[in-house]
């Protein structure tokens, strides 16, 4: 039986505790080798971005670029990475001659205060600090939000594109074997495969996908925010907005492949 | 501004003055996918409109296209970026060609 170990943590320049677990030999070799680079007074912030964006950076994406590292949506989780992103900005703040001090003035407002700026709960505003959606810098414990940025993101929004409220009813019909599903920000719609009908309305999102089914099989429909209001039907199911179909996949294979690699935003 | 099946890399140039841009580069993430970072040394300044010329440093995102560039999502992402940087324009190179936008 293994023993548990402690996350390593990292502060970060604007006071953020990284935490990660024991990485990888090579993940740990790169993280030294990022970390000498940036100690070295004689190398520069591009340097710094060669390194780590480079190919030779095992925890990103070697597929999209020819020669080059690429952060996708799993590397960005990775706090490996942050912790190399704070190297970087630390190299660039000493670089430009500014200290972390100076960087961390403009973030005056609490959770609190910027909850009621906004008119959401704390708890939004938290989630958004977590999910590195909402810049935030930390001082004494506590965080501190930038008025202008919440100002910029119009925060409220879980992301930063227009987009208007749509209702769905999805469900599955035994009698006929057919039915709708949705994926949505907020998970995936009926939460049990043989709900007759379940539904609801998605508040804040950017692109969700939409599965119809039949016994002669299985479509799937990308929607994203539009400017006309519209309506997908499938039998008695349907889902109502703005929204435009931007992908259809037709092919049962493709669409059930499709479907299962999905992930709403 | 619409762009029709470019294929390849945009790349958005944006001032490097904020330590934590993970809200930039999960929107990226959000609407194409991925990203890489490109040295910014090749960028001195730029120059807008109105003949102010901004010497910030720069950071140079990588964004790969590998199908139908939608004009709509760029356009969103470099609203994005101006509010989220408070930036007075943005540039967006594609196809060799600079966009400010």
């Amino acid at each position: 039986m293994s023993t548990p170990t402690m996350p390593r943590i990292h502060v970060s320049l604007a006071g953020h505790e990284i935490k990660y677990d024991d990485p990888e030999p090579n993940v740990e070799r790169f993280i030294k080798r990022a970390q000498a680079l940036a100690d070295n007074p004689k190398s520069k912030p591009d340097d710094l971005v060669t390194l780590i964006y480079g190919s030779e950076n095992p925890i990103l994406d070697h597929t999209l670029f020819p020669e080059r590292g690429a952060v996708t949506r799993e590397v960005l989780e990775n706090p490996v990475y942050h912790l190399l992103c704070d190297l970087l900005a630390r190299k660039q703040v000493a670089a430009s001659g500014g200290s972390s001090e100076q960087l961390g003035k403009r973030y005056t407002l609490t959770v609190a205060e910027a909850a009621e700026q906004a008119c959401v709960t704390k708890d939004a505003i938290r989630k958004a600090i977590n999910s590195r959606r909402l810049p935030s810098w930390v001082r004494d414990g506590q965080y501190y939000l930038d008025p202008k940025t919440l100002a910029a993101l119009g925060f409220g929004s879980r992301l930063p594109f227009e987009s208007e409220p749509f209702e769905f009813e999805v469900g599955y019909d035994a009698v006929t074997n057919t039915g709708m599903r949705i994926k949505t920000p907020d998970g995936e719609f009926p939460k049990s495969q043989n709900d007759p009908l379940y539904d609801d309305t998605c508040e804040r999102w950017r692109r969700v996908a939409v599965r119809c089914s039949s016994p002669t099989g299985i479509r799937v429909f990308v929607l994203e925010p539009g400017k006309k209001k519209a309506k997908l039907p499938h039998h008695h199911f349907s889902v109502v907005g703005k929204f435009d179909i931007v992908e259809k996949h037709n092919s049962d294979k493709a669409a059930r492949l499709f479907w299962k690699a999905f992930k709403a935003s | 501004m619409h762009i029709e099946r470019a294929s390849g890399t945009i790349s958005l140039l944006v001032a490097a003055t904020r330590p934590n841009p993970a809200a930039l580069e999960a929107a990226i993430i959000d609407s194409f996918g991925g990203f890489t970072l490109y040295p910014a040394s090749a960028v001195g300044g730029w120059r807008n409109a109105a003949g102010v010329t901004f010497s910030d440093a720069t950071r140079i995102y990588g964004i790969a296209v590998v199908t139908i560039v939608d004009g709509d999502k760029l356009g969103a992402l470099a609203r994005f970026a101006k509010a989220f940087y408070a930036q007075e324009a943005i540039f967006i190179r594609y196809l060799g060609i600079i966009e400010i936008l």
